[in-house]
This record gives C-alpha cells, sequence and structure tokens, in this order.
C-alpha cells in the first residue's frame, strides 16, 4: 500500500522536473525585479524569492539536478560497487584483501568529511559533486555484493557450470551477475535518499552546482538568510528534499521486504 | 581475563592508530593543490612561497615529513595551524567538549526515543492500522529529513517565532537544545528501524514460539524475550551513531554556530590546514575506535555467552 504511493509519487516527481517547461511559465533563472520575495499566491503557489524568481519552477528544475544527480551517482556506485565486489568476492585470495582494506578504509572516515574533502579538490559544480558521491558511495556497493558473490560462488550450480568447462568470464555474466541484481537494486533503493541527502548538503555548504542554477540544497543555503522575513523561500525547497528521500527509502524498504519472502519461498 | 583483554585491546590501538596516522597523512599529501599558494596569496614571488615552504615543512619529502609529524604527536603535540599559529592541540581541546556535550545530549534524546518508536513499530508491524503503519512512517521521516533544513526550520519556531531558545551560538544548555534535538532525529529513526528488523527477526525464532506456548504474557515475551535478544544490535548502532558524532556533526555545528570539532574540520580541509585536519581526524577516529571498545566489552554483560579471546 505505502510503497505503491511512494512509487508513484517518485514517478510523479520525476515526471514533474524532466517536464518542468510545460507546467511552468516562470523562468527559474530571470530576474523578475517587480515581484521579489511576494508570498504563497494564486499565481505563485511557493511564493517567490529575493530575486522575483518563482519558488515553484525553481524546485521543479532543481529536481533535475538535485534527481539526476543521486541517480547518476547512484548508477555509477553501483557499476564501481559491482565490478570490485565481483572480482573481490569472485578470485578471492590477495585482490580479495587489498580490495576489501581499500573498502574498510573508505568506509572508516567520516562520509561527509570525505565528500567535502574529495569536492574541494575539483571546481564546484555538478560532476564534482557526482565524483564526490560515488567515490565514499561505491565502497558499501562493493562490500555488499563481495559478501553475496562469496555465497553464490559455494553453490552447486557455479560448480557443475564449471565442470561443462564454462570460462570464468561466463560464469561472471551468465550466472553471478544476474544473482546479485536483487541485492543490487535493494542497496541502491536504500542508498538513493542517502545520496539525495549528501548532495543537498555539499550544496548547502557551497560545493555543488553553482548559481543561478537552482537545486534544492542550494536554494536553501542562499535562502536562508531571509528565513524570517520570507520563510516560505526555506520551506518548500526541504520539503521537495524530504518528500522525495522519503520516496526513494520507501522504495528501498518495499524492495527489500519483496526480496526476503521470495527468499522464504 | 577482562583486564588482560583490556590491556591487549589498548595495546593493539597504537599501531592501528599509526596506520590510520600514515593512510591520512598519505590521502592529504595526495590531494591537489598546495596550501601554500592559499597562505602566500595568488601574487606572491618565489622567494616568499620558498620561505613559507621551508617554514612549514613541506618542502621537505614525504617520509621525513610523516616521520616528523609522528614525533610530534609522540610528545603530545599536534603542531600548529598554518593560518592562525595556534596550537593544533590546544584548539582541539577547546572544541572537543563543545563535540562531546552535544552528542551525549544528542544521544539521550536518540536512544530513548529510537528504543521506543522501534519497540511499538515491531509489536505493531503486520497490522495495516495506525498504530502498525505510523511509527514506521516516522522513523522513515527521520532519515529523510535533511538535518540542515530541520535546523533552519526548528530555528526558525523556536527562537523566531516563539522566541524560547536562542536561534544559535555555543553556551549554556539553552544554546544545546536545538542542535541536540535537530542531531539526534536521523540517529533517533536509525536506531528505530535497527531495533525493529532485529526485533522481528527474533520474534520469528523457535523460542519464542515455546514462550507463547507456555502461556507467557505478551509483553512479558517483548520485553523479556525479544528485546532482551534485540539488545546487541542496538548497543552496536548506539555506539557507531554516538562515535560518528565524536568526529563532529558539520552541518549541525555550521546552522546553529556550535563551536566544534565537526565545523573545525571542515574549515580545515576548505582552507587545506592540514596539521588542523589531521589533529580533528585522529582525535575523532580515536574516540570512535575507544567507544567502539567499550561497547565490544557491553556485549558481555548483555549477552553471558559472549567471550572475549
Amino acid at each position: 500500500m505505502g510503497s505503491k504511493t511512494a512509487i508513484a509519487s517518485l514517478i510523479l516527481i520525476t515526471l514533474a522536473s524532466v517536464f518542468a517547461p510545460l507546467l511552468t511559465d516562470y523562468d527559474p533563472i530571470r530576474i523578475d525585479l517587480d515581484s521579489i520575495k511576494e508570498p504563497p499566491s494564486f499565481s505563485h503557489p511557493f511564493g517567490t524569492d529575493n530575486k522575483g524568481r518563482d519558488i515553484l519552477s525553481r524546485i521543479l528544475y532543481g529536481g533535475r539536478l538535485s534527481i539526476g544527480i543521486a541517480v547518476t551517482a547512484g548508477v555509477i556506485s553501483l557499476c564501481l560497487g559491482l565490478t570490485v565486489g565481483l572480482i573481490a568476492g569472485y578470485f578471492g585470495g590477495k585482490i580479495d584483501m587489498a580490495l576489501m582494506m581499500l573498502v574498510d578504509l573508505i568506509l572508516s572516515f567520516p562520509s561527509l568529511l570525505l565528500a567535502i574533502g574529495i569536492s574541494i579538490v575539483f571546481p564546484p559544480g555538478i560532476f564534482t559533486v557526482v565524483i564526490a558521491i560515488t567515490a565514499v558511495g561505491w565502497a558499501s556497493f562493493a562490500r555488499l555484493i563481495r559478501g553475496n558473490v562469496l555465497s553464490l560462488r559455494e553453490c552447486a550450480y557455479i560448480d557443475s557450470a564449471r565442470a561443462l568447462g564454462c570460462s570464468d568470464a561466463r560464469i561472471i555474466i551468465k550466472h553471478i551477475i544476474p544473482n546479485c541484481m536483487p541485492l543490487s537494486f535493494i542497496v541502491l533503493g536504500l542508498k538513493l535518499g542517502g545520496y539525495l541527502l549528501t548532495e543537498s548538503a555539499l550544496s548547502f555548504l557551497g560545493l555543488g552546482a553553482q548559481p543561478p542554477m537552482p537545486t534544492w540544497g542550494s536554494m536553501i543555503s542562499l535562502n536562508r538568510i531571509y528565513i524570517l522575513s520570507a520563510p516560505w523561500m526555506v520551506i518548500f525547497a526541504g520539503l521537495a528534499i524530504f518528500t522525495t528521500a522519503v520516496c526513494f527509502n520507501m522504495l528501498g524498504d518495499a524492495l527489500k521486504d519483496k526480496w526476503e519472502v521470495r527468499i522464504e519461498k | 581475563m577482562l583486564k588482560t583483554y583490556i590491556l591487549k585491546k589498548l595495546l593493539l590501538l597504537i599501531p592501528l592508530l599509526l596506520g590510520i596516522t600514515f593512510i591520512t597523512f598519505a590521502l592529504i599529501k595526495a590531494l591537489p593543490g598546495d596550501p601554500v599558494t592559499s597562505l602566500a596569496g595568488e601574487r606572491a614571488n618565489p622567494e616568499t612561497i620558498e620561505r613559507i615552504r621551508r617554514q612549514i615543512g613541506t618542502d621537505k619529502n614525504f617520509i621525513s615529513q610523516f616521520a616528523g609529524y609522528v614525533s610530534l604527536i609522540a610528545k603530545g603535540d599536534l603542531g600548529r595551524s598554518y593560518y592562525t599559529q595556534r596550537p593544533v592541540a590546544q584548539d582541539i581541546a577547546e572544541k572537543f567538549p563543545n563535540t562531546l556535550k552535544l552528542a551525549i545530549v544528542a544521544m539521550l534524546i536518540a536512544a530513548p526515543a529510537g528504543i521506543v518508536f522501534g519497540i511499538i513499530s515491531a509489536a505493531g508491524s503486520g497490522r495495516e492500522n495506525f498504530l502498525g503503519n505510523f511509527p514506521s512512517f516516522v522513523s522513515i521521516g527521520g532519515i529523510s529529513i535533511p538535518v540542515f533544513w530541520l535546523g533552519l526550520i526548528l530555528m526558525y519556531i523556536f527562537s523566531f517565532y516563539l522566541k524560547w531558545l536562542p536561534p544559535s551560538g555555543t553556551g549554556d544548555f539553552r544554546f544545546l537544545i536545538l542542535p541536540a534535538v535537530t542531531l539526534s532525529l536521523p540517529a533517533g529513526a536509525s536506531i528505530a528501524r535497527i531495533l525493529k528488523t532485529a526485533m522481528l527477526e527474533i520474534s520469528g525464532q523457535p523460542f519464542i514460539k515455546t514462550a507463547r506456548a507456555k502461556g507467557l504474557k505478551e509483553n512479558v515475551i517483548w520485553f523479556r524475550h525479544v528485546l532482551k535478544n534485540a539488545m546487541i544490535p542496538l548497543v552496536t548502532i548506539i555506539g557507531l551513531d554516538f562515535g560518528s558524532y565524536l568526529n563532529g556533526a558539520v552541518l549541525t555545528e555550521t546552522i546553529f554556530g556550535w563551536d566544534g570539532i565537526g565545523r573545525f574540520t571542515m574549515e580545515g580541509i576548505i582552507k587545506r590546514d592540514y596539521p588542523v585536519v589531521m589533529g580533528c581526524l585522529l582525535t575523532g577516529t580515536t574516540a570512535f575506535i575507544l567507544i567502539n571498545m567499550f561497547v565490544d566489552l557491553l556485549y558481555r554483560y548483555i549477552d553471558p555467552r559472549v567471550k572475549y579471546e
């Protein structure tokens, strides 16, 4: 019940961001000095900011970057973590030890500080945020997928595939990867909400996408000084982050529950 | 037996910390960008740059820089900030108690709230009513809320609108309430989620069926049998969260202007003030390891079956 609502809302939020130009006539970037800090009304449902820009339109366009960055970082982390986890789990031995030492090293640092450290190396922007989230994020995928591969490797059907003369590459691609998919998607679902929050935190600290491009985090960061005179400038962007993150986390929980049921069968 | 265990763990701390120091040091040095150029300014002449480089010691090779740093730590010194020239150890000694205070108060809120919500949502799970859905929704909401936004909203309500609490700054207990509540929400939610999962897993085990079969009351089953067996994951997550608080809560400290380790570390990272970053990370990691050692020791009291080698 709850999970269906979450998935539907997630699709709705994503579509609304993608088709933002069809939904709003206001430009998210152009400054309009005639309508500065207007409270929510019929023409501006979420109000306007200190430069007269419609907040709803900025949230819709901002979703493209915020959700886009979280999903991109999630997919890249998954691919990297899957590759490392497969290599470490399947081949074992010294490669496994070296790779897992690297993974443990990354996981043992405070993740936000590590992301901040990585993001100052590159000029602030969308790609830097993706790199910062991915550089920290792949490690937990790698650790979980490695564990999954370790148990899959011992299965009888892998032995029989080997006895039939399958190469390592064929076993990995045809037999191991498909069986790693449920876990991969569960972890992805559970992590996306967190990546959205990390993205908005980095934007909030000024290390994310740069103005005038709106992201939800930077909208809160830039507008926080107006919280007294125009609280709507801060409230709605945060609600957008919160709602989307709730949907991602409910989706992750739903995937987890579904998968566990399948195991019991 | 226990004493030798603790002693052995404490002795193991030394190589562990040396390893962490080495890795952190290497990572920081591997980052592109030179602290000297930001210290000297963009238009500094080569002599000035060379002089500063000699002054802070980045002209030497990596191994001798690392050896120099380790011998410094051995004397209980963490070096001086490149910018303020203040001893890093002194700054940390001032800021760490603030971080510790915030962490303790936040955990005093998060742990009881998380435990209560965890129990309610475990006991109510499977029921499609308010009692079954509400606690899980609260805990999902708790891990999904952006802390910096929550902080701003709480500040708006309690400081500006109701005027009950000061908006920001470091000071007495009144300054502590808002940041502690902000920080406690995500941790409380994750405690509730972990406890719920653990309790549901335990409630499916045969000994619970036996307890039910011999006619024990439901609340005796939940509290005396299920909760007691869920204590280990519970204590583990509380320890991990508390340990990560001691590394500083960057966002909460930034919003509320709380003078703690997190903000200090972040400023150090952004300004490439290496001694500050090293000192903070070392303090944080040491605290984190000590907390987890303590959690390890607690396991024995929670579950007598746990044996230390």
